[in-house]
């Protein structure tokens, strides 16, 4: 087997190379180009053509612009060269102009086909993270039920330890189980979600192997915000959240202080355009705090098979027990400039949770249980010009998963998860130091580097009850890690062309100290992994409005703790793991237009991605009651994603997806090959059409998952090895009765009661109604869930976030707006379309 | 209802059989056969309904044996012969020396029968019985990460493949009573699922769930009659008793009738009160039930030696147990393995898993004595960890052993002598469970479900001559999916 493996091995990194080298010869040559070149360039006119001309900058403006720039070229000119979208308050009383609140552009990426999700326009009191990102395009949420139990993201077909997930740009992917729970993500706290597909943006200095999930917290705006919510199965949720000014600010002339900040800062967390972080040149400070307190009693009703699945006469519907969930979630912030313009941030997010484990729905365990305790803290710091950046992190979590026996006289009160421990206790300790530096060269050239030092610890024990507590087993891992990437970004303005071009080296140390005490002593070991990933993308600007872009890129993903040194009891060390690894490829075209006449504008973006895995580890049976992790499995997944996001100014707006991907299992293993991988849906789709009329809006919500099958040969026809498609709607009214303080939502969820299961066949909740009733206030009164689109009248400046660039504009596009704004489209200057101004 | 079907499904013409643990997945007694002459049949059917009256059947037929071997020490040779021809002057009938001369089952044993034995034991051959009514293999496959299960039904002679997947819970085993094919749904399903062999999909008749809470964990079925059966659960206390009528399609389609009883075995248990009950069999009208007593919350290493509880079925109480000297009898042989004619009760596991390699093996249990008789080959003579075996005759196994190494092996195991005699397969990594499951029919086929499924590898049915231990099949036979379960079954 290892002789074959290793044949594919070195198979694997000539195809690597035969598919990159091209590319990354190519992409150098035109960085010579591009350099060769510049000179003329930098003239104002050439200059003029891709800006204005509503806004020629000057020419004192551009080298300001590049010694601002953490920003590539085209980032840097959609961010800080281009006019500013301010959102204007159409006066009709109605919500009309407010715009969709997914954008198709970051402003840490121009090439890549990205995300980004204003969650602060919410439609819903009471959703989730993971039902958020579920919506978005290429993204299937894969949970165990209820919306507070165990549920991970899949993007683009990958597996969800290929999904980097990051919290304010700490990573919460742990060496020990690279899957991340993104039911423990609290929503409310949450400002900003980036989803990359298919790569790994530059500002994430150690790789995601597939894609990148950047959750970004509130960053304040002046607000006290507080929401009381209470809804179907005992959900209720309490969230309260200030942000304080305290000290002046030199800039920006609003006490806000954050207004400025919009260019400011893309720090190390990966978070671009924070809006009040301090300003370079501010010397104020700011402190946030917000809290969530959220239960569910997880009480719904199910169809219980009774683990028949050939039966349905004794079908019965049952209570889901021992759901309840109980979480709380503090965060807290505080910024400070420092002499000079320089600036501090220290942060600290704090979450816990207790929640039962019910298992499957035949036989419920009554009394397993999980309690969660996760602490992030945050300390970086940004230069006053944003071109340097150092952040440190450290990062606890611990866990404790009980399945206590119990020995009453009722058979059915030893009900257990089935878990060969009673007790289990799991720390994990991380830290983190980074450093990031960006270096413009001449006005269209971006230099990036990025550094991260790394060291992870995991420490797990187990008890039983009948050795007295005693401690019976107690293994001890570690992890160091080193990654380092350099970018670079260049426009090329005769062609309207972009190429980002990227290299990233991580290297791991593993070393895992065995308890000799352990019944199931494992041997110590240690293992060493090193990848050099590099990528190249490309967007062209075909012409006003729409772009084409194209991306290639490796990766790897390198074996858990769990995979390369066996588990507590069931799983054997395999120190000779190879990571997973692959290339990622991707092209599409995204097109914003609009239409004066019928007030609508829209993007639309459409891309074809093939992505190729090898090595995949796999866990399997080594014996009755062994395992052992192994490299077996390679894959395909391409498919199609389609995306529409539109709004009017009559106050409507849609937001539409489809993904359609095809799998195929190129395993060599018996009965494989060619098969759909399991647990992902071929297809999915989902809509959202708001109705806003100011003082009311509704929202319509459909989501469509497909026919799979949930076992890797594809057995047809049987209900134990697919899951029915699954269609939900759910439908919100707002109201905001008193003034714009004042909101109230009710929301039905899952409108039609579906009860078909998620993919892993857990039972999900039928129909659910909520009720959210919100009050915010900001320091220039806008309201919670407008504050963003809906600024104040003419005249007035515009809020924070509409100020600060494509990412926060939402819809309206860097690109979108370089190609409108370069051929002086009227449709941004047509006073039909009130809602949109050029500053 | 044919008669063939009424011999094969009806309670009255199959639980003598039923009752016969080993011999029910392979060799059909010969009264079996007679149900299909007028007399024979009113002569049994006379027989069970007064059985029937009360209830039970406890009397188990000769169990499995080996065609020709009417020693029962797992070889055919001339003495066998010669006991034959002793039996045929004798005009006493044994189905291991009616030997098939092409024209099926007489129903004699004659001098013919003994001479034709006779010559297979010179040539060194397995004869073939007539009386030998297994037609069929069914084959319970699981794919390579255990998340689907299915069936495979393997025609004795064409070696013809039908298969359908998903047909069983991912954690499933297959058992066989009375002609009737059962999956055994485990843990997170704890059902019993009854399946049609005979319709072109292989389809279920009925499931019936016999859950005693999540971590019940169904782990075997016995049918005593048309009306009782025992059920364990590895994760319970309580042995189940149960009424088989509730998997009839017609009857109870909720199964609220299924499980009807139980019997407490916590006091047969270690500290933590579960006794990990695992397998069963009957022999001499008394229930046998493997107690593997492992620390149920520490990954499962045993609490210590393990024990058989002896269960008295008229009356569903513990009548005693037997304390064995091996630790974790885990094998899973598809129910306990009795040999009637040894009146010994075979149990083999692998101790301490992985953990210790010497200890461990094949233990039996007199049944005569309620006593055992010690192990009769140990881990470290078989050289790893065991953990599955076929009993061939009293001084004759196989046996499937992990080694240190990692390589499981395949093995002929000499019983009296506690040695190894041959090794037949040797994995070449371990990497998967690589030899899941071994069968034997009794025309001496080794069946052997070989799983290892890593480039360079065929995974499939493998068969093998026990008579020369000689691999017949010249390429595994795929049933569908990575084979880890096998049966044997009659094709009315």
């Amino acid at each position: 087997m290892f002789d074959a493996a290793a044949q594919r091995e070195a198979g694997r990194r000539l195809r690597i190379r035969a598919a990159m080298e091209p590319a990354i010869l190519l992409s150098l040559c035109c960085a010579l180009l591009a350099l060769l070149i510049e000179p003329p360039l930098l003239s104002s006119a050439a200059y003029a053509v891709v800006i204005s001309p509503p806004a020629v900058p000057s020419p004192a403006a551009v080298p300001s612009a590049a010694a601002s720039g953490r920003m590539a070229p085209l980032r840097r000119l959609a961010q800080a060269e281009l006019p500013t979208i301010v959102v204007e308050d159409s006066g009709q009383g109605a919500g009309g102009g407010r715009l969709h609140r997914r954008s198709m552009e970051s402003a840490e990426d121009s090439t890549g086909f990205v995300e980004v999700i204003d969650t602060r326009e919410v439609w819903r009191g009471f959703e989730t993270v993971g039902e958020l990102l579920s919506q978005s395009v290429g993204v299937q949420l894969k949970s165990m039920g209820a919306r507070d139990d165990f549920a991970t993201l899949s993007v683009r077909g990958a597996p969800s330890s290929q999904v980097k997930i990051l919290l304010d740009g700490v990573s919460l992917n742990r060496a020990q189980n690279q899957v991340v729970n993104i039911s423990d993500l609290p929503m409310d706290a949450v400002e900003r979600i980036e989803i990359y597909r298919g790569f790994t943006p530059i500002s994430v200095t150690s790789s995601g192997a597939s894609s990148v999930v950047n959750i970004i917290t509130r960053r304040g705006g002046d607000r006290t915000t507080a929401s009381l919510s209470y809804g179907s199965f005992g959900s209720a949720k309490l969230s309260a959240g200030i942000d304080l000014t305290l000290g002046s600010t030199t800039s920006g002339g609003s006490s806000a202080g954050s207004n400025q900040s919009a260019e400011a800062d893309t720090a190390l967390d990966g978070s671009s355009g924070d809006i009040d972080d301090i300003n370079a040149t501010s010397h104020g400070s700011r402190f946030s705090a917000f809290l969530t307190l959220k239960r569910s009693d997880g009480d719904f009703e199910f169809v219980d098979d009774k683990g028949t699945v050939t039966n349905p006469d004794d079908d019965s519907v049952e209570k889901r027990r021992n759901n309840k969930a109980e979480s709380a979630d503090l965060l807290l912030r505080y910024s400070t400039a420092v002499a000079g313009g320089s600036s501090f941030t220290l942060s600290q997010q704090l979450f816990y949770k207790d929640e039962g484990l019910p298992g499957l729905g035949s036989d419920q365990s009554l009394h397993a249980a999980l309690e969660s305790l996760r602490n992030i803290s945050s300390l970086s710091w940004n230069s006053a010009d944003k071109t340097l950046a150092i952040e440190a992190d450290a990062t606890f979590l611990h866990q404790d998963l009980s399945d206590p026996r119990k020995n009453g006289p009722d058979e059915s009160d030893r009900s257990r998860l089935g878990l060969p421990y009673e007790r289990a206790l799991n720390d994990t300790t991380a830290l983190s130091l980074s450093a990031r530096r960006s270096k413009p060269v001449g006005a269209y050239h971006l230099l990036e580097t990025g550094f991260e030092g790394a060291w992870e610890l995991f420490e797990g024990d187990t008890f039983d009850s009948l050795r007295q507590g005693e401690k019976w087993q107690r293994i001890n891992q570690e992890r160091n890690s080193l990654a380092i990437v350099a970018g670079d970004e260049i426009w090329m303005a005769p062609w309207n062309l972009a190429v980002a071009l990227q290299l990233r080296h991580e290297r791991l140390w593993n070393r895992f100290n065995a308890d000799p005490s352990s019944p199931f002593p494992s041997e110590d070991g240690s293992n060493r992994e090193s990848s050099t990933n590099p990528r190249l993308g490309l967007r062209w600007e075909a012409m006003p409005g729409l772009s084409l872009k194209a991306n290639v890129s490796s990766y790897f993903r390198p074996p858990a703790f769990g995979e390369l040194f066996g588990d507590q009891g069931f799983s054997v060390a395999n120190p000779g793991l190879r990571s997973e690894s692959g290339i990622n490829r991707d092209v599409g075209l995204m097109w914003s237009g609009n239409s004066s006449r019928a007030r609508l504008r829209w993007d639309i973006e459409y891309v074809y991605f093939n992505n190729d895995s090898e090595d995949t580890i796999v866990v399997v049976q080594t014996s009755s009651r062994k395992a052992k992790a192994v490299n077996v499995d390679d894959a395909r997944v391409r498919g199609h994603e389609l995306r529409l996001e539109a709004s009017s100014q009559t106050g409507i707006s849609l937001s539409a997806n489809y993904t359609k991907q095809d799998s195929f299992n190129l395993s060599r293993l018996a009965g494989q090959w060619g098969k759909e991988l399991p647990g992902l849906a071929p297809e999915e789709a989902h809509t959202m059409i708001v109705f806003d009329r100011g003082s009311w809006s509704l929202a319509y919500e459909t989501e469509f998952t497909g026919k799979h099958f949930t076992d890797i040969i594809n057995t047809p026809g049987s209900a134990r090895t697919s899951i029915d498609s699954r269609l939900t709607h759910n439908i919100s009214l707002t109201l905001s009765p008193f003034d714009s303080h004042w909101q109230i939502t009710a929301e039905v969820e899952n409108l039609g009661d579906s009860l078909v299961p998620d993919v892993f066949g857990f039972p999900v909740p039928g129909r659910a109604w909520y009720l959210t009733v919100s009050y915010a206030l900001a320091a220039e009164e806008s309201h919670l869930t407008t504050a963003r689109m809906r600024s104040q009248g003419s005249g007035k400046s515009a809020s924070p976030a509409v100020s600060s660039g494509p990412v926060l504009a939402g819809p309206v596009s860097s690109n979108a707006v370089l190609g409108n704004a370069a051929l002086g489209n009227p449709v941004l200057s047509d006073p039909a379309f009130a809602g949109l101004a050029i500053r | 209802m044919k008669n063939s079907e009424a011999c094969r499904r009806k309670p009255g013409n199959t639980t003598v059989h039923v009752a016969a643990s080993r011999s029910i997945k392979t060799l059909r007694p010969k009264p079996a056969r007679l149900c299909c002459s007028l007399a024979a049949r009113l002569l049994l059917l006379s027989t069970l309904l007064a059985l029937n009256a009360v209830g039970l059947l406890l009397q188990p037929t000769a169990a499995w044996a080996l065609c020709g071997d009417l020693s029962s020490d797992g070889f055919v040779t001339s003495s066998d012969a010669l006991a034959a021809l002793q039996k045929a002057v004798a005009g006493n009938y044994d189905a291991r020396g009616d030997i098939d001369s092409g024209s099926g089952s007489d129903s004699l044993l004659l001098a013919g029968d003994a001479l034709a034995l006779l010559k297979a034991a010179v040539a060194g051959n397995i004869p073939a019985c007539a009386a030998a009514r297994a037609t069929h293999a069914a084959v319970l496959t699981a794919s390579f990460r255990f998340d689907a299960s299915g069936l495979a039904l393997i025609d004795f002679d064409s070696l013809e493949v039908r298969f359908r997947g998903g047909v069983f819970h991912r954690d499933s085993v297959l058992r066989t009573q009375g002609g009737r094919l059962f999956g055994v749904n485990r843990l997170g399903a704890n059902s019993i699922q009854e399946i049609d062999f005979t319709s072109p999909e292989l389809s279920t008749l009925k499931e019936c769930s016999v859950s005693g809470g999540f971590g019940s964990n169904t782990h075997d079925l016995l049918l005593l009659s048309a009306q009782k059966g025992y059920v364990t659960a590895y994760g319970g206390s309580e042995l189940l008793i149960v009424d088989p009528r509730s998997l009839d399609p017609e009857v109870d389609p909720a199964c609220a009738g299924m499980v009807t009883g139980s019997i407490d075995l916590s006091a047969l248990a270690d500290a933590d009160g579960i006794p990990e009950m695992d397998q069963m069999t009957i022999a001499e009208g008394q229930v046998f039930v493997s107690l593997q007593t492992l620390v149920h919350s520490d990954f499962f290493p045993p609490a210590g030696a393990a024990r058989v509880a002896v269960i008295d079925p008229q009356r569903d109480s513990v009548a005693g147990f037997v304390q064995l000297e091996l630790e974790n009898p885990f094998a899973e042989t598809k129910g306990l393995i009795y040999l009637p004619d040894a009146g010994l009760v075979y149990l083999g596991g692998p101790g301490q898993t992985f953990l210790d390699f010497d200890d461990g093996g094949i233990e039996a249990v007199d049944v005569a004595t309620l006593s055992s008789k010690g192990l009769l080959i140990s881990g470290a003579e078989l050289g790893g960890d065991l953990f599955d075996f076929v009993v061939v005759g009293s001084r004759r196994a196989y046996a499937v052993v992990a080694e240190p190494g990692g390589a499981n092996v395949l093995l002929e195991v000499d019983l009296e002598a506690g040695r190894v005699t041959d090794e037949l397969i040797r994995s070449s990594a371990l990497v998967d469970i690589p030899i899941a499951d071994i069968e034997l029919n009794e025309d001496g086929k080794l069946w052997v479900a070989f799983r290892e499924d890593l480039p360079g590898s065929r995974p499939g049915i493998r068969i093998f001559s026990i008579a020369d231990n000689s691999e017949i099949t010249d390429e595994p036979i795929f049933p569908g999916d990575l084979p880890f379960n096998i049966v044997f079954v009659e094709m009315p």
